[in-house]
């Protein structure tokens, strides 16, 4: 085992840390310092509030409109049965009025 | 350094369950993550406005793919990295592709502004700011986003073991620029300075 795999694992396992020659010890002293400085905020709450208005309003207009999956599939269930609705209807008014058959004329009204 | 635990990493998967259900419930994730996502993409890009940019377009991809989004027993601010790092790899090929808008005069702090207010943290800030491209990479994730060297190597396509050489090479370039001074040195700064933001070696000596 080399230096650098030494080192990641006193990183992820401190309580090692003291098997480490002072040299490497001395890494996992400044690696503990990173991890208290860089998990620090590093935005205003301003920013924060600007960039999630700005990222909502993208996922409105640039990668389409999030639905929810159960709209999404009432949405769907909805479409069928109305175009099931229509076909349906379509059929209703091709067919001749009872008692006719297809070769005789339908009266008209007049 | 913080891990995250068994009992954490469920936290967040329930965190995501709720938001995929609801979208108002992507807010604490989006609270959690917006900092660290940031700062690799400012990290990334070494400009502040894009670096919003990007940190927007990462979080809009995160609500819109929330439906589809498989729980993969890793913190979800790994997804979030690789999104934002492949934004800003589409930026290079294609700039101008993020939608840039016009930003008003901002008082957040860059590095010049921290090189001149003088305390350890901005002393370490600029310090990992000076680093390679790569080493300040993974810097970034390992310490900034508390992910493990795996997860670090696949956000960067990088093998596991090069990510630990960066490590180490980041951490032996930030010692001789920082220094790290011996428990009795920090004591004694403590004292000088009625306080300190540094962790002492016993910390890690005790675990």
């Amino acid at each position: 085992m080399d230096d650098a795999d030494r080192l990641a694992v006193a990183i992820d396992h401190p309580a090692v840390a003291h098997t480490l020659p002072q040299r490497l010890l001395e890494l996992a002293a400044v690696a503990a310092e990173l991890a208290e400085v860089l998990a620090a905020p590093v935005l205003t709450e301003s920013e924060r509030a600007r960039i999630h208005s700005r990222a909502r309003r993208l996922a409105r207009r640039r990668f389409g409109l999030w639905v929810p999956r159960p709209a999404l599939l009432a949405g769907a269930a909805g479409g069928a049965a109305v175009t099931l609705a229509v076909v349906g209807l379509a059929l209703l008014r091709g067919r001749p009025p009872a008692g006719y058959t297809t070769t005789e004329a339908v009266p008209s009204a007049a | 350094m913080a891990r995250r635990t068994d009992a954490e990493l469920s936290a967040e998967r329930e965190l995501i369950t709720a938001a995929q259900r609801d979208r108002a419930a992507f807010a604490p994730l989006y609270e959690r993550y917006v900092d660290q996502i940031f700062a690799y993409a400012l990290t990334l890009t070494g400009d502040r406005e894009l670096a919003e940019d990007v940190t927007a377009a990462t979080f809009a991809r995160a609500m819109e793919e929330l439906p589809r989004f498989e729980w993969r027993g890793v913190p979800y601010s790994a997804w979030l990295y690789r999104v934002a790092g492949n934004l800003v790899h589409r930026h290079r090929r294609r700039p101008g592709w993020v939608e840039l808008q016009a930003h008003l005069p901002d008082d957040a702090p860059g590095p010049e502004d921290w090189a001149l207010t003088g305390d350890r943290a901005t002393e370490v800030r600029v310090a990992v700011a000076a680093l390679p491209d790569d080493q300040r990479q993974a810097v970034l994730l390992r310490f900034g986003g508390e992910l493990r060297n795996r997860e670090i190597a696949e956000i960067m396509g990088r093998s596991e073991g090069a990510v630990k050489l960066l490590t180490f090479r980041a951490l032996t370039t930030l010692r001789r620029r920082l220094g790290a001074p011996l428990p009795a040195e920090r004591a004694q700064h403590r004292v000088a300075s009625g306080g300190d933001v540094l962790v002492p070696l016993e910390v890690l000596r005790s675990g």
